[in-house]
């Protein structure tokens, strides 16, 4: 194995100076000359029709620069997985928070004030919340009657919603299938069958969602988010808006913490239309309890599983139908989770017969969204669990019951995808070792200890998009253009580090433009743990481009053939030796 | 209507025209531009908004503009070591990667600043019961207590 000297190293994060002197500008910290304050008017109804808006009142105040509603924004509809979104309530509001009405003034405290002056009239409709009720073949509510007939957003969607006609309100149905899962549960000793839920949580990041529009002189829009997947929000708002992609410019400040919630595009619409209508910068900052609404939380799972064991452990068939309750628009992940927390229920375990139906489904509860692994977990707390119970009703020790299913090199998992480099088996050996897992955990005081062990995969999405622009200074420091977003995981370090790593110079010497379509190129943005990997190997890539054309012009000149040389601290030496800069 | 208050934030004399419901948050990030003190919540569970007034830690967005009159406050901004440089907690939290997306940082900072001033002996018990009004979601807490442990490490020889 190559030696490294930077990569693989504690080197110190590039972006903390700025963070421990309070210098580090985030989204909401941006103030721009004649920027209006958006607020927005919300449901206060889980379904309704909305029957009247009367916002004469709010127009009046002096300060209060433009009142928006649903005729005053584009009628297409948004979102990443289907186009099912408004940006301000059509006729109906699907859950306790929809944007129905919203206000641009000079000062945060007129907007507050114009929303208690506008009068919205609904007529509550009936309502789902139970994410399995909402699933059924006859839910007591369609909430999108006309779900058939939205754009889907994305090819896999297309597919996968035309498989479940007779439930109306599920988004996508997922489905994998192996052998016979019926012979799998007649072969077996034991048939084990279990229910696992898991709540809804709200990702909670410490920085609220901001929104902050700057209209141009030539109808482009320059937009400051808090989110990440800045580029493909960009095309989004393109499409939304009508204009060119390269008329939407998106800029990301630090963000302050993702865990997944950045994924949705958090009624940036609504600032758009208001910047628009007045001419001028609009911001729009939730407030935490908006966040809760209207950020997106994580999706509650419910899950049986059903497995059936030989008395020695040996799976031989297992069923898993899930349900991702989502709210009332699918937004990024309801779709995208239905299929993605899957992988979880794939990659660890030899399984012959093998039945997973996962289904995402609106309710009128607010909308849901990833967080921190895209449903992986949540199937992997059913799974585990649910394999200490079979190694408990069958007598087995709990890490041997895994230790028989595991996949082994070479092995092809259920859904046909050979599996390399599995480390699993040494992990779980060592891991019980170390954590003595055998020997029962002395009591401390009042507390109680207990010990388990459960074995976790997690994939990365693919295919996936990435670019990378490297630009030498004429005091030979590297400027590194890329598309990989800094939530604190520390993306911006990474790339620092391979820059450094390639053309052989300190990180101090590495500079990370920001992050800025008008000058950062094309990559999918900060989710599914992808950035090092892709990111990372289109600037790995882009410093080698750089690094070739720099030798063959060197080489030129000094008679040498480029592939004699290389570069270290600066300089360019033919390899082994020290030679002209 | 608007009443006038004197503070002084980080050594410098501020007048300031306030709201009797504008906060302090408020007054140091949308008067002042003071914006390396956060908002997260704005009732007081975050802590992300932590300054010091008269050298007592204070979450700011729970304090009102009017009660902070003839006060000193310090923040994030108005921190430094000796020789203008660093101040060890910074540093401490560079060197121990007590930073991830850095939003909590600031009221993190403080709030250990405000112990160390008052307590430079402290035990991780009390850095950590010193810290518990401040939530981060990145970092899982250990990394900043060890920093804030390291710092008062560096303050006692000197640094």
């Amino acid at each position: 194995m190559a030696e490294f000297r930077v990569l693989g190293k504690s080197v110190t994060r590039v972006d903390t100076l700025e963070k421990v002197t309070g210098k580090a500008v985030y989204c909401t910290d941006i103030k721009l000359p004649r920027m209006l304050y958006a607020k927005v008017l919300r449901s206060p109804y889980p379904h309704a029709r909305v029957i009247s808006i009367d916002t004469t009142k709010a127009e009046q105040l002096p300060e209060v620069k433009c009142v928006i509603t649903g005729k005053d924004v584009p009628q297409k509809k948004y979102g990443s997985v289907v186009r099912d979104a408004s940006t301000l309530a059509q006729d109906v509001v699907r859950s306790v928070g929809e944007p129905v009405a919203a206000v641009a003034a000079e000062t945060i405290e007129a907007a507050e004030e114009a929303l208690e002056l506008i009068d919205i009239k609904y007529d509550p409709l009936p309502t789902v919340f139970d994410p399995e009720e909402a699933a059924s073949t006859k839910p007591p509510v369609i909430i999108h009657p006309d779900l058939f007939n939205y754009e889907p957003a994305s090819s896999f969607f297309k597919l996968e919603r035309l498989q479940d006609f007779d439930r109306p309100n599920v988004i996508t149905h997922f489905k994998i299938r192996r052998g016979d899962i019926e012979k799998g549960f007649q072969e077996s000793d034991l048939v084990m069958e279990n229910r696992f839920t898991t709540a809804r949580v709200q990702h909670c990041a410490l920085e609220l969602q901001v929104a902050l529009v700057q209209p141009g002189a030539d109808g482009s829009l320059t937009i400051w988010i808090s989110l990440t997947m800045m580029h493909p929000a960009r095309i989004e708002f393109s499409r939304l808006f009508d204009l060119p992609v390269a008329k939407v410019r998106t800029i990301q400040p630090y963000v302050g913490g993702s865990f997944g919630r950045s994924a949705t595009r958090s009624e940036i619409p609504i600032a758009v239309t208001l910047a628009l209508k007045t001419g001028r910068p609009v911001k729009h900052v939730f407030t935490r309890e908006e966040v809760f609404y209207r950020a997106g939380n994580r999706i509650p799972f419910t899950i049986d599983i059903k497995d059936g064991v030989k008395k020695d452990g040996t799976l031989v068939g297992r069923e898993m139908n899930i349900i991702l309750g989502g709210g009332g628009s699918a937004e990024f992940t309801v779709g995208l989770v239905a299929r993605n927390c899957a992988f979880g229920a794939v990659g660890t375990y030899r399984i012959p017969n093998f039945k997973l139906d996962s289904r995402g489904v609106y309710t009128n509860n607010p909308i849901a969204t990833g967080f921190r692994g895209l449903g992986s977990p949540e199937l992997l707390f059913a799974i585990e669990s649910h394999m200490d119970m079979l190694a408990e009703k069958l007598g087995i020790d709990p890490v041997e019951i895994r230790r028989k299913n595991i996949l082994r090199e070479g092995e092809a998992n259920v859904t046909g995808e050979i599996t390399h480099s599995i480390g699993v088996e040494e992990c779980l050996s060592r891991t019980a070792e170390r954590i003595k897992l055998s020997e029962k955990p002395e009591a401390d005081g009042v507390w109680r200890r207990g010990k388990g062990i459960a074995l976790s995969n997690k994939y990365t999405l693919a295919p996936s998009t990435a670019s990378a622009r490297v630009e030498i200074t004429e005091n030979e420091d590297i400027v590194i253009y890329h598309g990989a977003e800094e939530v604190g995981q520390g993306a911006h370090t990474v790339m620092a580090q391979i820059v450094a790593e390639e053309f052989g110079v300190s990180i101090n010497k590495v500079k990370t433009a920001s992050l800025d379509t008008s000058h950062t190129p094309f990559d999918s943005g900060a989710y599914s743990s992808r950035q090092t990997y892709w990111s990372g190997n289109a600037v790995r890539l882009a410093c080698q481009d750089a690094k070739r054309q720099l030798f063959e012009k060197v080489g030129q000149s000094l008679g040498v053939s480029p592939d004699d040389l290389e570069i270290r601290e600066g300089w360019f030496t033919q390899k082994g030796w020290l030679t002209k800069r | 209507m608007k009443q006038l208050i004197k503070l002084k934030v980080n050594g410098v004399v501020e007048e300031v025209f306030v709201e009797p419901w504008w906060s302090l948050a408020y007054v140091l990030r949308e008067v002042l531009n003071l914006t390396g003190t956060k908002v997260g919540c704005e009732t007081g569970n975050c802590g992300t908004c932590t300054v010091l007034v008269d050298g007592k830690v204070v979450k700011s967005c729970l304090l009102l503009a009017p009660k902070a009159n003839r006060k000193e406050i310090v923040t994030i901004e108005g921190l430094t070591g000796k020789d203008g440089g660093l101040h060890p907690l910074q540093e401490a939290f560079i060197e121990h990667f007590a930073v991830q997306c850095g939003y909590c940082t600031p009221g993190m900072i403080m709030a250990a600043k405000a112990l160390l001033d008052e307590n430079p002996n402290s035990t991780e018990e009390e850095v950590r019961a010193a810290l518990s009004g401040n939530l981060c979601r990145c970092t899982g807490y250990v990394k900043i207590v060890e920093a804030v442990l390291a710092a008062e490490e560096k303050i006692k020889i000197g640094g």
